[in-house]
């Protein structure tokens, strides 16, 4: 009797789906999820937006069969591309340095600075203190639920690299929490 | 064996505690742990700092990034900051405004792209006949008089959304970008008026800057190269936009046909307009409005108007909610184009008529509701039709410019719209399924705990009516149940009688109670380490055990990295232990749901207590990592092994419902039942109170249907069950599930009703093409107001019994009703102020907290007393005074 619509693309595989439904699902699904990610790379709201608007375009020049077996890495890597396509235009922020995606580039970065400590008690917060790409790919993992290959294929990195990273960007987290 | 493999580093470690690696590895990896207790303490930290960041990271809301710049070095704004909601109204507004002033003034010039996606996002799950172009065009007008400087900032926002329009626009025109709001609305007025000479005289009245007035004509062109018969334009006055009364309602505008032109007062019209069966289509961007109209909202902008003005009237979003809008008329058009004058007049007579609720094809028009709970036949569908179109707007609503409202990761709810009035004579049974689910009043006490209004469509009145315990006077019958109709003066429209059906189970006698095979299932995952959850586990079984008797056994099986059990099955002879078992219970490490649950169940099997209660009672946060099984693997060994007669009842314990659909399935699958815990009284009452309720059913599909008799009553409208309305001819059919009734559960349902002969405020039209029988009210007719069955199987039967009960009215005051009656009045009034309800006049928390207060009882365990405070917290959130 309960008709409860989980956060899962199951939702989108049910008979009464039309040609446009997916594509709705997917707005109403992803639309946050994305932003938020953007928002991330771009560093700027505003161009977050576009970029996500620019992926929901673009999905909607995709035949569903396409794309709906992984549509979320579609929609991910697509938003991806439009954010950085969208930073590299707009140097009005502070950018975050272009991802770095090779494993071996990895740097820890000192500890945030002391006034910050109380809100580090989150350890959300501590993110920031990582270096990009570990952020981009704990947050694919953690806020969105990626799987190591997904967020590969996302990131263009290979699965072995995704595991690096997120590895090392959470025993950077293990640390600092300890020491908070 | 781990020659060719790779070594087992920390990496792998991780990959495994994250459950990156496939089964064989997994294995390998499982058993390098066993021998290796650092390794184990490695994974379990990964597993609990994984958690963590998982729960914190899923809270993040665009919103709260989007206020501060830059983002990557802003701190995380996760509480919610009321002044946000200013920002929200705002950007609402501004969205929704342009959203279709955009679509009607760029008409064709937007890309074919972006109509493919607009009306993806338009379309509801069923492909309807109704022309999205009849479905609401909305006018909003958004006028605050006493909030000059929010108007002044909104139109600001407005020009920053109209560039960034015509940016997107030029794409393709390259257009002048600096065309200005002013310019746009004129042009659309010109538009609209050379169309159709007779909107001139509204079209041309000023719609900018301040109480900003946008005008959707929408496609005009397509309009007239299809029908040649004029533009609709809805015009709404919004003269109460921001009052109280007013609140919302008047904003889904009138659908205009061909030449009529109709203006609507919101205070006059709109809550006749609400409770037309067309209502579906208007009901989203009322939710829009809701958000902007809410006093609440207003209050905060009074007394915190943020100091910056954010980007939240960026259109982006609205872009997208423009190309979706804007493609599904052409996808429309296509479609439906030999229905559109069909359509139109049905939808518009039925939109028309705002304050008649009836459908001049006298056909009664299906509640939205159905759709989602029923198979809808498909003649209905055209209605479903105009639920659609604003579906575009729900969505819209709810996407990036979030509104204020929290949804913690994720939270989906479906959105039920409220049961409307129904004619006694078109639809003379009520009938729905016996709901004992409580989860919605914790939810909305966390919302209201955390400083927010729940949003409207997790509030399921119903289930905040029946999370009290009440001691109505009850009849004791053969049946496990008792029944009590009490009525009274409706108090909030004292013209309108309010009925309460209510049935109250038995409660076991202590000594008659079966003998009880316990198993609990405790998830002791790292993500358990919080306040709210392994403690309030440990407090409410504790409290449960000192209950139990000698003859009663208790077994705990915990999950994480790995399954263990703790305590075999115990006597409860034994209590001492089993408080010490459940004492050192300790959170560390990682999820295993799948094992665990395994274990529990060939516990509680072995131990198994013929005619007994044999249950497994799990408790998680509901963060399953299921490792090698997948959810559904879950979910059908879980159906396999309620067929040995254990059944599963799941606790979901933390912040949230993220999960909830899952445990959900799980205790529905296992022949159990489901409540969300947020606090320790929650977590106690749910163990212990209602233990014998929650464990030990008494009946199960248990239907009620109401008939009304026409001599008496007229309308009549269910307060909640909207999730639980059934199709009259499902009462009667026994292979029609329905809820079930556990020992000392109380279901109570409200009707409100308009008696035959006064006039009621949404009065319903006669019928037009049909004979109304003639009409005569027999006089002479029974002195009975209505009649309530109920139908129950016995927990192992599988033919149903039938109960009538009739009713007469006595015609009481409201102050006159017992304190039962109207404490639970009381909250079902909280509960539809909550949902922003259109049918409750001018009634506010201030008269929840007067007829609550008057009502306490004795109050066991304080629940009264809690939810009076949490309606003062309400009245404050709304800026009640």
């Amino acid at each position: 009797m309960m008709t409860l619509k989980g956060p899962t693309m199951s939702g989108m595989t049910g008979e009464a789906e039309t040609e446009s439904d997916w594509i709705r699902e997917a707005v109403r699904l992803y639309q946050e999820p994305l932003a938020l990610y953007a928002a991330r790379l771009t560093g700027c709201p505003e161009s977050a937006r576009d970029a996500v608007q620019e992926t929901f375009v673009r999905l909607c020049q995709q035949k569903r069969e396409d794309v709906i077996t992984y549509l979320r890495e579609w929609l991910f890597s697509v938003c991806r591309s439009r954010a950085l396509d969208a930073r590299r235009k707009e140097h009005h922020m502070i950018a975050l340095a272009e991802p770095d995606m090779r494993a071996g580039n990895i740097t820890l970065e000192p500890p945030v600075a002391a006034e910050r400590r109380e809100a580090n008690a989150r350890i959300a917060a501590q993110l920031d203190g990582l270096p990009t790409n570990q952020q981009e790919v704990i947050r694919l993992k953690f806020q969105n639920d990626l799987s190591y290959k997904e967020i590969a294929s996302v990131t263009g990195l290979s699965v072995s690299n995704v595991g690096f990273l997120i590895h090392t960007g959470l025993k950077t987290l293990r640390e600092k929490m300890r020491d908070a | 064996m781990t020659a060719t493999l790779p070594p087992i580093d920390d990496e792998r470690l991780t990959a495994f505690a994250l459950n990156e690696v496939d089964a064989a590895e997994g294995a390998r990896i499982e058993a390098h742990l066993t021998n290796d207790p650092s390794a184990r303490k490695t994974v379990d930290d990964i597993r609990a700092t994984a958690g963590l960041l998982a729960d914190e990271l899923k809270q993040e809301r665009f919103a709260d990034l989007a206020r501060a710049k830059p983002v990557a070095t802003m701190p995380r704004v996760v509480a919610a900051q009321p002044s946000r909601k200013w920002t929200w109204v705002a950007s609402a507004a501004a969205l929704v405004t342009i959203g279709l002033l955009g679509a009607t003034y760029f008409g064709n010039s937007w890309s074919p792209l972006a109509k493919r996606a607009e009306m993806a996002s338009c379309m509801e799950a069923t492909p309807s006949n109704v022309s999205r172009r009849d479905a609401l065009k909305p006018e909003f007008k958004y006028s605050e008089k006493e909030k000059l400087q929010q108007s002044k900032e909104i139109s600001e926002d407005f020009r920053i959304t109209q560039a960034d329009l015509e940016k997107a626009r030029s794409q393709k025109t390259k257009e002048n970008p600096s065309t200005t709001f002013d310019q746009i609305t004129s042009s659309v007025n010109k538009k609209t008026q050379a169309d159709n000479p007779i909107f001139s005289g509204y079209a041309t009245s000023k719609t900018v800057p301040s109480p900003v007035t946008v005008a959707p004509v929408n496609d005009t062109t397509s309009l007239n190269a299809n029908t040649a018969s004029g533009v609709k334009i809805p015009l709404v006055e919004s003269s109460t936009f921001g009052s109280r009364s007013g609140r919302g309602a008047g904003f889904p505008a009138i659908i205009l046909d061909g030449k009529d032109v109709e203006r609507v007062t919101s205070r006059e019209k709109a809550p006749p307009t609400m409770s037309t069966p067309a209502k579906p289509a208007l009901d989203v961007p009322q939710g829009v409005l809701d958000r902007v109209n809410l006093d609440d909202h207003f209050e905060i902008v009074k007394t915190e108007r943020p100091d910056t003005k954010s980007a939240y009237g960026n259109p982006d979003a609205t872009k997208i909610f423009h190309a979706v809008a804007e493609s599904s008329k052409r996808e429309d058009k296509k479609k439906l184009e030999p229905n559109i004058f069909d359509d139109l007049n049905r939808v518009s007579s039925k939109i028309k008529d705002a304050d008649q609720a009836v459908s001049k094809n006298g056909k009664k028009v299906e509640p939205t509701h159905d759709i989602d709970q029923r198979t809808t036949p498909s003649a209905k569908k055209p209605d479903s039709g105009d639920i659609a179109v604003i579906t575009i707007h729900g969505n819209y609503s709810k996407t990036p410019p979030q509104p204020p409202i929290v949804q913690s990761g994720g939270e989906a709810y479906p959105v039920l719209p409220e049961n409307e009035f129904e004619s006694v004579r078109n639809a003379p049974l009520s009938t729905f399924s016996a709901d004992v689910d409580t989860a919605a009043y914790s939810n909305v006490r966390r919302f209201l705990g955390q400083g927010q209004l729940p949003p409207p469509e997790a509030v399921r009145v119903e289930e905040l009516i029946n999370y009290f315990k009440y001691n109505y006077t009850m009849e004791k019958t053969a049946d496990p149940f008792s029944t009590s109709v009490e009525s009274a003066a409706c108090p909030w429209n004292t013209a309108h009688r309010l009925v309460r059906v209510a049935v109250k189970s038995h409660d076991l006698v202590e000594n008659k109670r079966p003998q009880s095979n316990f198993v609990f299932l405790i998830d002791v995952s790292g993500s358990m380490d919080a306040p709210n959850r392994l403690p309030l586990v440990k407090d409410g079984m504790k409290s449960l055990v000192r209950r139990l008797g000698e003859t009663d056994r208790v077994a705990i099986v915990t999950y994480a990295g790995e399954s263990g059990v703790p305590l075999q099955s115990t006597n409860c002879s034994d209590k001492e232990r089993i408080l010490n078992v459940i004492d050192s219970l300790q959170a560390s490490g990682s999820t295993n749901g799948g094992a665990g649950i395994q274990t529990a169940y060939s516990v509680a099997k072995n131990n198994f207590i013929k005619g007994g209660l044999n249950r497994v009672i799990l408790a998680t946060d509901g963060d399953f990592n299921v490792g090698v099984t997948s959810p559904e693997a879950l979910v059908k060994m879980i159906e396999n092994e309620s067929q040995s007669g254990v059944f599963l009842t799941a606790l979901g314990y933390g912040m949230g419902n993220y999960k909830d659909a899952m445990l959900q399935k799980l205790a529905d699958k296992g022949h159990g039942n489901y409540a969300y815990i947020d606090n320790a009284e929650e977590s106690r009452k749910a163990l212990v109170e209602q233990m014998n309720s929650t464990l030990v059913a008494v009946a199960k599909d248990v239907k009620f249907q109401v008939e009304f008799n026409p001599a008496r009553a007229s309308e009549y409208r269910l307060i909640g069950y909207e999730k639980r309305a059934m199709p009259a001819q499902d009462f009667n059919n026994d292979s029609k599930d329905a809820g079930v009734l556990g020992a000392g559960h109380t279901v109570t349902a409200f009707y409100e009703i308009v008696m035959t002969g006064t006039r009621g405020t949404p009065g319903i039209d006669g019928l037009k093409y049909q004979a109304h029988p003639a009409e005569p009210v027999n006089t002479d007719a029974s002195p009975e107001l209505l009649t309530v069955k109920i139908r129950y199987k016995s927990p192992e039967g599988n033919v149903s019994k039938r109960l009538e009960i009739p009713f007469t009215d006595k015609g009481e005051g409201f102050e006159r009703a017992s304190s039962e009656f109207k404490f639970a009045a009381s909250v079902a009034l909280f509960g539809q102020v909550l949902r922003r309800s259109q049918l409750i006049g001018n009634a506010g928390m201030k008269h929840v907290i007067d007829w609550a207060d008057d009502c306490r009882g004795p109050d066991e365990g304080g629940y009264r007393r809690e939810f009076i405070q949490l309606a003062r917290k309400a009245a404050e959130l709304r800026g009640e005074r």
